[in-house]
């Protein structure tokens, strides 16, 4: 727990704040109120303490109470975000019925987005998704589900039927957001071997796309088909299923594959995050139920296999469940497997 | 071996003697103890009645050194069991003075339990009209700003 009011003369006058004359208004408020008083003197961080027990909704409330309530409320929302799953109801996905899970205070609201029906979430980030919906148009949007808020990305060649991988920099209120589509699959022409890389900058109007060369041999085609992709410290991060690691700087426009150690091609159903600029791996290992977690290491180019994770809690859900970085300590993880699903914990830690 | 006491002075001037290791839960005191030490320290804006409560708290919390079957030590669930009758016991007004006391002499422990006894009722309200009623807060917003901050935060329920 923070502290407050460390003292650091020796000497007793720091008691004169909780002073007599408070106590005295509160003493003569008394009589009006029989269920108790609110000391007026109370100082602003320590309501700011108060205010920090509380779930989502009733900061909310709380902050109509009064104005240095609001003021406090909106502080403690603001520099104590909590991370929030975001995921269709079970069994009526189509009915545009979701759930927002705040797992900190195993408190659950549910949000009815009707015309989301059969949308797929890509990512998110700073309270925002990305998400497509197929019909009746198909549209690429990102979607604040709080404030309901949506931000259309123009029409692309990342529309096309060809599968492709979406990330984002930062939310489209800020001006350094930047969306980057990858696409899938590994193009062959005349012998070269490429990927699709197409990139939006808000306010742009249409979608940059770049034809980036791999300088890899062919006969390791096979094992790339991107899955995973992230953005970290404006580098678009990719991890294919076998584990390869795809690195994209949007400013140099350099596309190149990351020789990482160890290979984490013995990984099944991998999930790359981010976490603090940090960049995680989790995964299990094939036939075995436990899950394991790889830190990269930018610097040596290698995976570190965490034991600890330390205060990182990571949520297992079931496939096609998003979740927003509503905060820094959670991170989405999608295992597909429904033997693993578990209802969400706290601090599981590794 | 006796054991060290130390007296804390309440604004009534009432002397409380207690031991040390008790007194020391508050990261003050055992600050200004080993400041001046075999002085009596005056707590002039704590009352008799707020400092007997803190001491209480502070007794049960106490570990002890020596170890042993001493009653004051007890299993962490046991605590926690008593903090929340400790805390529900205490009416609001009063509730507040404690917590303000374990702010002051920095208990972090009593500290936690009073804002979590403080944020439940909070919690337990079911609108902001309640809230103002049971901690008699005067509404200093117009109707529209309240429906603005209503507006701005569309809550789902």
């Amino acid at each position: 727990m923070r502290q407050l009011h460390r003292c650091s003369t020796p000497s007793l006058i720091f008691f004169c704040r909780y002073t007599e004359q408070a106590r005295r208004d509160r003493e003569s408020k008394k009589g009006t109120s029989i269920t108790g008083s609110w000391d007026l003197n109370i100082p602003s961080d320590l309501l700011y303490e108060i205010l920090s027990y509380l779930g989502w909704k009733d900061n909310i409330i709380a902050s109509a109470v009064c104005k240095t309530w609001l003021e406090v409320a909106v502080s403690v929302r603001n520099s104590e975000p909590r991370p929030l799953l975001f995921y269709p109801q079970r069994g009526s996905s189509d009915d545009g019925n979701y759930v927002l899970l705040d797992p900190s205070r195993s408190a659950t609201y549910n949000l009815n987005f009707r015309d989301l029906k059969g949308s797929r979430f890509y990512c998110s980030r700073d309270g925002w998704l990305l998400v497509r919906r197929k019909s009746p148009s198909d549209l690429i949007f990102f979607l604040n589900p709080f404030t309901r808020e949506r931000v259309y990305l123009p029409k692309g060649s990342c529309y096309s039927k060809d599968d492709y991988c979406l990330a984002f920099s930062a939310a489209p209120t800020s001006t350094s957001c930047l969306v980057i589509s990858l696409s899938r699959y590994t193009r062959f022409h005349k012998g070269i071997t490429y990927s699709v890389i197409n990139t939006w900058q808000l306010g742009e109007s249409v979608w940059t796309t770049h034809h980036l060369e791999r300088p890899l041999p062919l006969n390791h085609r096979e094992r790339y088909s991107w899955d995973n992709c992230l953005f970290s410290n404006g580098i678009f991060y990719c991890l294919s299923p076998s584990g390869v690691l795809g690195v994209f700087d949007p400013s140099r426009e350099t596309w190149n594959i990351l020789q990482v150690r160890p290979d984490l091609e013995s990984l099944s159903k991998m999930l790359m995050t981010e976490h603090e600029g940090d960049i995680f791996v989790i995964s299990t290992r094939w036939g075995n139920k436990k899950s394991v977690v790889f830190k990269l290491n930018l610097l040596h180019k290698v995976w570190e296999e965490k034991r600890e994770v330390g205060a990182l809690a990571v949520f297992k859900k079931e496939q096609n469940i998003s979740m927003t970085y509503y905060g820094q300590l959670c991170v989405y993880y999608s295992l597909g497997d429904k033997k693993s699903f578990s209802p969400p914990r706290n601090n599981v830690n590794f | 071996m006796s054991k060290k006491m130390i007296v804390l002075k309440s604004s009534e001037g009432v002397s409380f003697v207690v031991e040390e290791a008790v007194a020391r839960q508050s990261k003050i005191i055992s600050f200004l103890v080993e400041e001046f030490p075999d002085r009596e320290l005056p707590l002039t804006n704590m009352t008799s009645e707020i400092l007997r409560k803190t001491i209480e708290y502070c007794k049960k919390h106490v570990v002890e050194d020596d170890g042993g079957g001493d009653s004051s030590s007890s299993s962490s669930g046991d605590l926690k069991e008593w903090d929340v009758k400790f805390v529900a016991e205490i009416d609001q007004p009063r509730l507040m003075d404690l917590l303000m006391a374990a702010n002051y002499l920095d208990i972090p422990s009593l500290l936690d339990v009073t804002c979590q006894k403080v944020a439940d009722t909070i919690a337990a309200c079911n609108d902001e009209k309640e809230i103002r009623a049971t901690f008699n807060i005067e509404n200093d917003f117009t109707e529209e700003e309240v429906e603005a901050i209503r507006m701005e935060n569309q809550y789902p329920i």
